[in-house]
């Protein structure tokens, strides 16, 4: 059978730009403007990319659409409408992810800053994995409290003193006469926790972790609390952009941190296996509840990060609407 | 009017792999005695799996027409897969007609308000009134069936230049007639 189709010409650089855009990048980019360069066209490829937030108790929706600007060019040649150059699959997949995690890092600053704020009183002690790598601070803090104050030469014995210097630097503790004592604001955060040792060094784990997030995780390369951050963020971000609580199941959950993260290699096997105790020690520490088997987030959490978010310039592009 | 036999539900990007899927089995249950690797239980677990691969085919912008050839070469499907950029809307007429659903891109939200958003929303067509297409859209879950009004659908469509694939047995030949071509000045003056 042959069946006889009416087509367009590729008689515009438009057009030849579409059609090879959505042949190799996907179909969901398409050219922007096209600019005289000369002897030749030049067209920006831009991308729309959907995200589906779905309130898994109420099955409320809601579609999301970014919108992705100059992720490269494609050049088109002006007497013969040959295509010159375009970006590599592997370049185009790089702009657009850079600028996937360019949003996702400001997210998890910005969660960071919000869960750290003591008056929130999140229990980071509960956090095990992430107390791990903080285990210098925590005990200093406890040290210190208990009137037991540690002088430099034994923190620096044992590797405590990079961190501890955290503490001296956000004023909480300072040598004197060679030993590590508190300060009047460490006494304050005390009082604000209660008198309660154990509440005040977790309050000051938040501390440290919203002041020096950058710092801790790249330059001392204390990492074990980011599969945390990562689960909140990819929690957050959804309910930031629904602009409510949503609640969602935990293999719901599990499935947007891999989405979240996609080709983050930090996102592996091993993560993935802990992954329940991890969202367990979450909820105790208070930055997730359960609500009937559905997980939900805290609403000063979630009211701190609309309120950061607003007060943010927002650089890409963003669409919504309920399906 | 065309039956799809089985409707696949999905959201965002999905939609356009849940369209070809659901075509697919269109093909499976009208052309039984093509060379067909696989049966058809449309809801049994063979199709369930060829739904999860085709998930994997989804890059960080949608799917590359590229990648929807190789799925189905790669399924050793009888099928065959064209990206064409219809002159008009008679030629979905024309495919209809000869009971070929085709699956057009459109923006879903220029559609709706006029506001370029969605240039990658992906339906199969499967009948036409006066003043409507009928299409299966796979995020309108439980209903699917969505009429879209021509006159607005015309200018959707638009956005994505008419883009259409069409997936049809392989023995179906499709021949490019080619639209009188516009002069680059006159395309000029009408960006």
């Amino acid at each position: 059978m042959r069946i006889k189709l009416l087509t367009q010409r590729f008689d515009n650089p438009y057009i030849i730009a579409y059609d090879k855009i959505i042949k190799k990048y996907g179909h969901g980019c398409t050219p922007s403007d096209v600019f005289d360069a000369g002897d030749k066209w030049k067209i920006s490829i831009e991308s729309y990319i959907p995200k589906h937030i779905i309130d898994e108790k109420t099955q409320r929706e809601k579609m999301l659409i970014y919108h992705y600007r100059n992720l490269g060019n494609i050049f088109i040649d002006k007497d013969t409408l040959h295509v010159l150059e375009l970006p590599s699959i592997k370049n185009f997949n790089e702009n657009l992810i850079d600028r996937k995690s360019l949003i996702r890092n400001s997210v998890e600053q910005d969660l960071v800053k919000v869960i750290g704020d003591p008056r929130l009183k999140i229990k980071f002690g509960k956090m095990k994995f992430a107390l791990f790598g903080m285990q210098p601070i925590y005990r200093t803090i406890i040290n210190i409290l208990n009137e037991q104050h540690p002088e430099i030469s034994e923190l620096r014995k044992i590797n405590y003193l990079d961190l501890v210097e955290l503490i001296n630097k956000s004023g909480y503790a300072e040598f004197v006469n060679n030993k590590l004592k508190g300060t009047e604001k460490l006494n304050e955060l005390l009082k604000i926790c209660n008198y309660s040792d154990v509440e005040t060094a977790e309050a000051i784990l938040g501390i440290m972790l919203s002041n020096y997030y950058e710092y801790l995780s790249k330059t001392l390369h204390i990492i074990h609390f980011i599969p945390y951050i990562k689960v909140g963020t990819s929690y957050y971000s959804s309910a930031v952009e629904f602009g409510d609580l949503i609640r969602m199941s935990l293999d719901s959950l599990r499935i947007k941190v891999k989405e979240y993260y996609r080709k983050n290699p930090t996102l592996n096997l091993k993560k993935s296996f802990g992954f329940n105790t991890l969202v367990t020690e979450m909820v105790a520490a208070g930055v997730f509840t359960y609500e009937e088997n559905y997980l939900k987030g805290q609403s000063e959490i979630l009211n701190k990060l609309i309120y950061i978010r607003n007060q943010l310039p927002i650089k890409e592009d963003t669409y919504s609407y309920m399906v | 009017m065309i039956s799809l036999p089985h409707k696949i539900e999905a959201q965002g990007f999905g939609c356009l792999i849940a369209s070809v899927i659901m075509v697919c089995m269109y093909w499976r249950q009208k052309e039984p005695f093509l060379m067909w690797t696989i049966d058809d239980d449309f809801s049994g677990t063979n199709w369930k799996k060829i739904l999860t691969k085709g998930m994997n085919y989804i890059k960080s912008g949608g799917i590359p027409f590229n990648l929807i050839n190789r799925f189905l070469s790669n399924l050793d499907f009888p099928l065959n897969a064209r990206l064409e950029y219809l002159a008009d809307i008679s030629q979905l007429n024309k495919l209809l007609s000869f009971k070929i659903p085709p699956i057009i891109l459109y923006d879903r939200y220029f559609l709706l308000r006029g506001i370029k958003q969605e240039p990658y929303h992906a339906v199969p067509i499967v009948d036409k009134t006066q003043e409507t297409f009928t299409a299966v859209d796979p995020s309108l879950s439980p209903k699917f069936f969505n009429s879209l009004l021509i006159q607005d659908l015309v200018s959707a469509w638009a956005q994505t230049r008419n883009a259409t694939i069409i997936i049809s047995p392989k023995r179906i030949k499709l021949r490019r007639e080619k639209k009188p071509s516009t002069t680059l000045e006159r395309w000029l003056l009408s960006k």
